[in-house]
């Protein structure tokens, strides 16, 4: 008699849990979004998203014009050599490739074969390379890879180059390459190693431009940089240098942004830290001593974000204020990269700027 | 009533002798792994350690990793970018520790062990911890130990239990849903002549931790689990078979902040899917011969979601970025069959197969690999003498892919110098065979260019163990146990990353590395009427792999051996009057020193890196209501730790570089409610 009482008693506590627990489940189903919507401002200034192609290592090499409001987006691997156009006659490399040059001692492109590469690695990045396979990575164009081209022609020896296409391990594909001055221009000879028809380039300056470019896969002058006084600056993969205690390599950087040196371009880095703040920056603010400008050509450079470690994402704590070539003042702040969480996409970086001055 | 106590002891019995290695036995201290028969703790020739259900229970754990937590030996690392939680045993990572669902191997996806976090607590009957390498008999990756998870099997009569908990996280709570910690599972157990059949189901709701972070941004990732699990099985005197599925569901939500840059924001979504299948079956025609069968099918994928949400239109997008989106799939299928068979009294031999054939698809894996291992391995029980137990094995495998060791031997022994003192000497070697991440990693993009290597060789270990147990009073109302143990291993060929040979640009896994860990271990077990107590003391020295090395500048001394202690100590009070338990669990981790590199002055220097010791406690409390319910409530975590200071630049954890380390997320309470029906026999 008790058992069946117990038993009874035993039954409605668990009815009572039953209902308690069907009472959880139900509240389970009521799915809840955390997320609510912020008030958004209205923006001030300009945006721009740059047109790189997406992906760590982008496709395009942006051009940006602050003062036109305008972008210029070309293939970054459209070109191997930059010829300066000013008074001396420098070469430059393709900063924004892999590409990466010897020199060798002779200076009779026809007498450098296969068996020259014997010994020499042109494989460069990921802790591959040394800092004198690139041109100097400030944009000094005194302290290029390939020496300054020579009156006197003898002086001017053959180089070995290895576009970012080319087989680090296989040598078939590198190039070999002997640039003299013709006339008031340059005369460029190449041929690919183990190919025997050597092509020929009568290249000019044009005062216009900083640079007259060449491209080997089309066996041509290409345009890439717009004229010299309509860029401010450039986004794009290409190379910087990382390292530490004393030793530094050649390393390849996605988003790196170059500023039009050779124009005259220069950027100043402006920190909260040092009590700047982009929205409220001013003319007032440029007499500001801790604004210290740069006139190399990463002034900007990869400063502005972070890709490892555990604060990942555009530094939000700084922004740019760049001084172009006509003296106006901007201020400049990158939006996204789609690095970390910052709601953007890789390869395809949003700035925001605005004139100041 | 007497009558049918003793048929139910008598069933017992019986299942104990019929169930033998992968199956299981409700027993107290009676374990299965690398066992010819279920076997008590004291005749094994290895020590084994045991978590029951009532522990797990007492402690409110709601993972297998909240049950380890305070275990001697056993170190969590979290990595905070993915959310996952992998296991250290004896100074060893996880990829060295083999995890085993009733003796079949769990897999997982690289070198990390989430299948630990992803089993149902609720589900689980005991675990077993082995310590030392078990190559022999359970084969690749079991170098530092094993841990097996055994699962409830059968209940003699219908029983339902049903469990519902309430936990905070740190300070953060929101009941039932959300934020803090819920736990919710329903159970049914059913038995019936030689019939027998469990099911479950559990919901696991964590909504992560903010810690330093703002905004939608969490230290801690919530993460959604729920399982299910069924499991059917018929046996009686002579033959017993059962097939069990588990699945689960998992959900990781990494959500990060507004970009007020452009009102946007990047979320990442984890959606694992597993589901383990086996088929598990024992003969025992006779008393000399037994024969044991597990057959596994399992089928994990993990789908990596990234979308881009826009508030500025309250839309959310897929994103378009390389790696945003893949789908990662494995499937294991697992044959391992043994043999006991007793020669005579003093000599018993176990001969067995094992078959696994791993297959992997994924954005990061180079095609669509699959390995297969085929193993055959053979050990002897000899017992010359009533006090001497000695257990030679060999294992011989062979692979299609990679080297792996054609054959692994290991001798294990154990003397029984008294009636209550025992002790166990051990040689063995270990293997862990290169995964499959290891073997076809494949990621070339802008700035990464790592490639697998198919011809790595398996790593290897030799691992010397002793152990002394004592059982020093024995007499009712006191037991005490004094267990003083040390152990030995030398790792070579470890695989880490280095350049490629051919083609110095790439990264690639090579075998390389070599590693020791040597330590000594002092345990004490009490009980004393209604106080069971423990007290453990652990000293874990791990290689520093500049102690030979004469390439690098060193600042100090630089031993072979960097020394961490560890302390533990649990005490379980029941108050029988009032049925109800008091109960404290509680670990000291010491300071734990790593040599590593770091540029000073322009060159390479050995530099010693410390990581701050923590002290780790548990106050739970459990009573009995009424027949049915147990109220269970505690604090977790009371002394409130969550980051460890570190002055390392590396803390060696995925996805990190420097600063502290994330361990815990601080103190938190809990309130369960444990019920349990069970029909009673007429």
């Amino acid at each position: 008699m008790y058992t069946t009482k117990h038993l009874q008693a035993g039954g409605q506590r668990m009815r009572q849990v039953f209902v308690c627990l069907t009472l959880i489940a139900a509240l389970n189903a009521c799915s809840n979004d955390d997320d609510t919507i912020p008030v958004i401002p209205p923006s001030g200034g300009s945006e721009m998203k740059l047109d790189g192609g997406g992906g760590t290592g982008a496709p395009n090499a942006v051009f940006v014009d602050l003062s036109a409001a305008k972008q210029t987006s070309v293939a970054r691997i459209s070109w191997d050599l930059g010829f300066y156009s000013g008074a001396d006659y420098r070469v430059i490399l393709n900063y924004t490739s892999s590409l990466s040059v010897k020199a060798l001692a002779k200076t009779d492109l026809t007498q450098v074969s296969l068996t020259d590469t014997v010994g020499i690695s042109l494989a460069l990045g990921q802790g591959a390379g040394t800092l004198d396979m690139v041109d100097d990575v400030y944009g000094d164009l005194s302290k290029t890879a390939i020496a300054a081209v020579s009156a006197t022609d003898a002086e001017n020896k053959v180089y070995l180059v290895k576009p970012e296409t080319a087989n680090a391990a296989d040598p078939k594909t590198w190039y070999k390459i002997k640039i003299s001055r013709n006339g008031n221009g340059y005369k460029l000879q190449y041929a690919k190693l183990g190919e025997a028809a050597i092509q020929t380039a009568d290249i000019s300056k044009d005062g216009n431009f900083n640079f007259t470019f060449y491209s080997f896969t089309t066996n041509k002058v290409v345009t890439v940089e717009p004229k010299k006084a309509e860029w401010d600056i450039q986004w794009s993969y290409g190379v910087y240098l990382t390292g530490g205690g004393g030793v530094f390599l050649p390393y390849l950087f996605s988003d790196f942004v170059y500023s039009n040196s050779l124009a005259g371009v220069q950027a100043a880095e402006a920190t909260t830290a040092d009590g700047f703040n982009y929205d409220t920056f001013a003319a007032a603010d440029l007499s500001n001593t801790k604004l210290v400008y740069s006139a190399t050509r990463d002034a900007i450079g990869s400063k502005w974000r972070v890709t490892s470690g555990a604060t990942v994402g555009i530094k939000t704590d700084r922004f740019y204020v760049v001084k172009d070539a006509g003296g106006n003042y901007y201020k400049l702040k990158f939006i996204s990269a789609g690095i970390g969480q910052d709601g953007g996409q890789r390869g395809y970086p949003e700035i925001a700027y605005k004139l100041i001055k | 009533m007497k009558q049918l106590m003793a048929l139910f002891f008598c069933c017992l019995l019986c299942r104990i002798n019929s169930f033998a290695q992968d199956t299981t036995v409700q027993l107290k201290d009676v374990v299965v792994t690398g066992q010819y028969q279920a076997q008590s703790v004291k005749q094994s020739v290895y020590r084994v350690r045991i978590i029951n259900s009532e522990r797990i229970q007492l402690r409110g754990a709601t993972d297998v990793i909240g049950v380890l937590s305070n275990e001697l030996g056993i170190r969590l690392s979290n990595d905070a970018t993915l959310g996952e939680t992998d296991v250290e045993l004896m100074g060893m990572p996880g990829q060295n520790v083999k995890v085993l669902l009733d003796g079949v191997p769990l897999v997982d996806r690289g070198s990390t062990k989430q299948s630990l976090s992803q089993v149902d607590v609720n589900s689980i009957e005991r675990i077993e911890i082995v310590e030392g390498p078990m190559s022999v008999v359970y084969g690749t990756d079991a170098l530092a130990g094993v841990i097996n998870i055994i699962t409830k099997k059968r209940t003699d009569n219908l029983t339902v239990t049903a469990r519902v908990q309430e936990e905070t996280v740190g300070t953060e709570y929101k009941p039932f849903h959300g934020k803090g910690l819920h736990n919710k599972n329903i159970g049914l157990q059913w038995g019936h002549g030689s019939w027998f059949a469990n099911g479950g189901y559990t919901r696991n709701n964590f909504g992560g931790w903010q810690g330093d972070y703002t905004g939608r941004k969490k230290e801690w990732h919530p993460k959604d689990q729920s399982f299910a699990s069924g499991m059917l099985g018929y046996g009686n005197r002579t033959w017993e078979v059962w097939y069990r599925l588990d699945h689960l569901h998992e959900n990781i939500k990494n959500q990060g902040d507004i970009n007020t840059g452009n009102y946007k924001a990047t979320d990442q979504f984890f959606y694992t899917n597993r589901y383990t299948h086996q088929v598990q079956a024992a003969w025992k025609p006779g008393e000399r011969l037994s024969v044991n069968g597990a057959l596994s099918y399992q089928d994990y994928q993990r789908k990596t979601e990234t979308t881009i949400k826009d508030f500025r239109t309250n839309t959310a997008t897929l994103s378009g970025d390389a790696g945003a989106q893949d789908v990662s799939k494995f499937s294991t299928f697992f044959f391992r069959s043994t043999v006991q068979y007793k020669i005579s009294e003093g000599i018993s031999l176990q001969p067995g197969v094992e078959y696994k054939r791993d297959a992997s698809s994924g954005q990061r894996i180079e095609g669509s690999p699959v390995i297969s291992d085929y193993a055959f391995f053979a050990s002897a029980e000899v017992k010359p003498a009533t006090w001497l137990n000695i257990r030679p094995g060999l294992r011989f495998s062979k692979n299609a892919v990679y080297d792996a060791p054609p054959v692994i031997p290991s001798i294990n022994t154990r003397f029984a110098l008294r009636k209550d003192l025992d002790l166990r000497l051990s040689y063995a070697r270990g293997f862990r065979a290169p995964a499959l991440r290891e073997l076809y990693f494949y990621f070339f993009d802008a700035s990464h260019s790592i490639k697998g290597n198919s011809s790595l060789k398996a790593e290897y270990s030799h691992s010397v163990n002793g152990s002394l147990s004592w059982q020093a009073l024995s007499k009712d109302p006191l037991h005490y146990t004094i267990a003083l143990s040390g152990f030995y291993n030398d790792f070579n060929n470890l695989i880490d990353v280095g350049y490629d040979a051919v083609d110095p640009s790439i990264s690639t896994y090579i075998n390389i590395n070599k590693f020791k860990t040597t330590g000594g271990m002092l345990e004490h077990s009490l009980q004393w009427k209604n106080l069971q107590a423990t007290l453990g003391f652990l000293y874990i020295g791990r290689y520093n792999r500049f102690a030979d090395d004469t390439a690098y500048t060193k600042t100090g001394s630089s031993p072979t051996f960097t020394w961490t202690p560890e302390v533990n100590a649990n005490i379980i009070y029941h108050i029988k009057r009032i049925g109800a338990t008091v109960n404290i669990f509680y670990k000291f981790s010491g300071v734990r020193p790593t040599y590593e590199l770091v540029a000073v002055n322009n060159a390479e220097v050995v530099h010693l890196a410390k990581t701050a010791a923590f002290h780790y406690a548990d106050v739970t409390a459990s009573k009995r209501i009424n027949k049915y319910l147990t109220l269970n409530a505690g604090v977790k975590n009371v002394l409130n730790v969550d980051r460890l200071k570190s002055t390392s630049a590396d803390i060696g954890q995925a996805h990190s570089t420097g600063g502290p380390v994330l361990m815990w997320y601080g103190r938190s309470y809990f309130l369960g409610l444990n019920f349990r029906w069970a029909k009673i026999k007429n």
